[in-house]
């Protein structure tokens, strides 16, 4: 087995148990013989060639080509600059350097830099692809990297002004990168979450994080006119899209307007706007579906909570039912216009990303279900308005083609007038999708209105008593 | 069916020839080809080259096989591992390592014996396959994989009363033994 390689044998050998050939070294007047197992690189300078050991350098006796002759019988050591080669059987670690290259740790914790051109005998000899990039590597894995997480022993709550701008500065060691930054103190904290500790932010938002982070931003003077809050905001929720994270390790509250449907909660009824939340709690009471207003685009943690508890209920569905899950359906009433569909869009593919299997999108706000003289009167121009950038209109002109070809957008509140339309379109749409016909049996909101309303009327009949 | 009989016959006439002709101590054909054509008489032209002394006897077996043995507890023949982590990577000697098992999340947790642990996105029958060649490394179980030279006890959990390995005090957990694969591990452990 060993004579396959004897090479690498004998450089693994001499890394364990200090074998090796002896190098001379001057010692003032005299010769110093050292192991070349104790010796990490040769280096030339200034016409000598220099042995870099733990602790010093010191000149060899003889010139770097000749030496290199015999550290050839060895293996394992190889130029990695002009004039500097090294020991690769004590090679502990490789990263990216800052400036270009590598930058290769020995065992003893001394750095060089791998330049680039000399990386393929590296990599022959480590039988690796890559000297950053283990293959194969997982997703998960590449967004950390993309992201640049990086290797912390210290929390960054903790870390001095001179370590932050150590980890967190760019090449020329100028300016902290925030967005950094504020990812790694992300994935440090739901580490030390996972790891078993409480999280410092329970039954809080995101505002409760960005207060926790805050005072390291003060530290190295990165309290400007930016507002970092939005950084965090989009690092947190760039984060949990890639499912790094979730907003439930932190057990962040989510203030969204949603909520399953007991009979039907495969079939979604979805609004923009929060004030048709009413309508919709409503619709839910008679269908049995679930609702959700979303208030302008959705919030990625009321993406990630919805589709946690609606596969929850799913997945209960089928096991009361016996049969596989149901195919997943929204009703839509969004705006109709470039920002309504992307909105529309953001969600459905928010909801896959969390794990909902293929959905079904069906818009109820789309001219064919305005009248006609609501067309006409009630419109209006979306290349006048100015509000849409003309290619994203353009694009949604592809798909929709307007209102007859014309660049015109109607606003959901104009087919919310007429409820009842609504009402109806929302049964006729949804009549193949729902598993128990409409009207179902119990409506939850009617009840706990009517539950409210009476302990309304019990305390104000208490107040007249007591008056009287 | 006639075409293979004489095929196979004159590949028995052929052997048989060319065994005779090779010195039973050549090790390939190759070297021998000169001990065949050893001139009977004076050779004419440029002289004949000179051959190299024998190389001296190996060992006897058991000697080799002994060193061979010691070596292999000092080193491993394979290269170093490469494990991923956020920012670098790190390579890890394959006779540093205690064990290799898998975690919930699908991935390989390599603990070393000073008791570091390293994670790596891989298939476990795939580094089996990777680390196979070095004999330290053995699969006591379905999840793990086990490096017999870094052992300390071979005992049975008092809680489960399951199998298992431990590899001392720096290493934390330990590694599950499963009874198909005991009596196989009992003898790499001389036990």
């Amino acid at each position: 087995m060993f004579h396959a390689n004897p090479g690498t044998l004998a450089g693994a050998l001499a890394r364990r148990i200090r074998t090796g050939f002896g190098i001379a070294l001057r010692a003032g007047p005299d010769v110093e013989y050292v192991n070349t197992a104790n010796i990490l690189a040769f280096r030339a300078k200034a016409g000598k060639s220099l042995a870099v050991l733990q602790d010093r350098e010191a000149e060899t006796v003889r010139p770097l080509s000749r030496i290199l002759q015999t550290l050839k019988k060895h293996g394992g050591w190889f130029p990695i600059g002009r004039g500097l080669v090294i020991n690769f059987h004590r090679l502990v670690r490789s990263a990216k350097s800052p400036a270009a290259g590598w930058t290769l740790t020995l065992e003893n914790g001394a750095q060089f830099t791998l330049l680039p051109g000399y990386e393929k005998p590296v990599l022959k000899f480590l039988a690796v692809a890559d000297l950053l990039q283990v293959s194969p590597i997982s997703l998960h894995q590449q967004y950390l990297m993309k992201m640049g997480i990086k290797d912390l022993e210290k929390n960054i709550l903790f870390m001095t002004r001179d370590e932050l701008i150590a980890a967190f500065s760019t090449a020329s060691g100028s300016a902290v990168v925030v967005s950094v930054l504020l990812a790694n103190f992300l994935w440090q904290q739901v580490q030390y979450i996972r790891a078993g500790s409480p999280s410092p932010v329970d039954g809080g938002n995101v505002r409760s994080l960005w207060y926790l982070v805050k005072p390291v931003l003060s530290r190295i003077g990165s309290l400007d006119e930016t507002d970092h809050y939005k950084t965090l905001s989009s690092q947190l929720a760039e984060m949990a899209a890639r499912r790094l994270l979730s907003y439930r390790e932190f057990g962040l509250i989510d203030d969204g307007k949603w909520s399953i449907g007991a009979y039907n909660p495969h079939v979604i009824l979805m609004a923009e706007k929060e004030a048709h939340y009413r309508f919709l709690q409503q619709m839910q009471d008679y269908t049995g579906a679930t609702i959700l207003a979303t208030g302008g685009q959705p919030a990625t943690i009321t993406s990630e909570y919805f589709t946690a508890a609606l596969l929850e209920k799913l997945a209960q569905v089928s096991i009361d039912t016996a049969a596989p899950p149901p195919e997943v359906v929204i009703l839509s009433l969004t705006d109709y216009d470039p920002y309504g569909w992307a909105l529309l869009d953001t969600f459905a593919g928010d909801l896959e990303t969390f794990g909902l299997p293929k959905i079904r999108v069906i818009n109820l706000s789309l001219p064919k279900n305005y009248r006609p003289e609501e067309l006409e009167m009630m419109h209006y121009d979306l290349e006048k308005s100015g509000d849409t950038p003309p290619a994203m209109l353009r694009k949604w002109m592809k798909r929709t083609n307007g209102i007859d070809g014309k660049p015109w957008g109607m606003e959901v509140d104009v087919l919310m007038m007429d409820r009842a339309r609504v009402k109806t379109l929302i049964l006729t749409e949804g009549k193949p999708f729902f598993i128990v016909p409409p009207p179902v049996p119990v409506c939850f909101w009617q009840e706990t209105e009517q539950r409210r309303q009476k302990l309304h009327d019990q305390a104000r009949n208490t107040i007249k008593r007591f008056r009287r | 069916m006639q075409y293979i009989f004489f095929l196979g016959s004159w590949y028995d006439f052929f052997m048989k020839n060319t065994k005779k002709a090779v010195s039973p101590k050549s090790p390939s054909r190759k070297r021998a080809a000169p001990a065949r054509i050893a001139p009977a008489k004076r050779p004419r032209g440029r002289p004949p080259k000179v051959r190299p002394e024998e190389p001296p006897a190996p060992p006897p077996a058991g000697d080799a096989q002994l060193l061979e043995t010691l070596l292999l507890r000092l080193v491993s023949p394979l290269k170093s591992l490469p494990v991923q982590t956020n920012e670098a990577v790190f390579y890890i000697r394959p006779e540093d390592i205690a064990y290799l098992t898998t975690t919930e999340d699908r991935r390989i947790l390599i603990v070393d014996r000073s008791g570091r642990e390293w994670q790596r996105f891989d298939m476990l029958s795939a580094l089996e396959k990777r680390l196979g060649p070095d004999p330290r490394f053995f699969r006591s179980h379905k999840s793990f994989l086990i490096n017999v030279f870094a052992v300390k006890t071979l005992r049975k959990n008092p809680e489960t009363n399951a199998l298992e390995v431990t590899f001392g005090d720096q290493v934390k957990g330990a590694a599950a033994v499963s009874a198909g694969n005991l009596k196989q591990l009992r003898a790499l452990l001389e036990l």
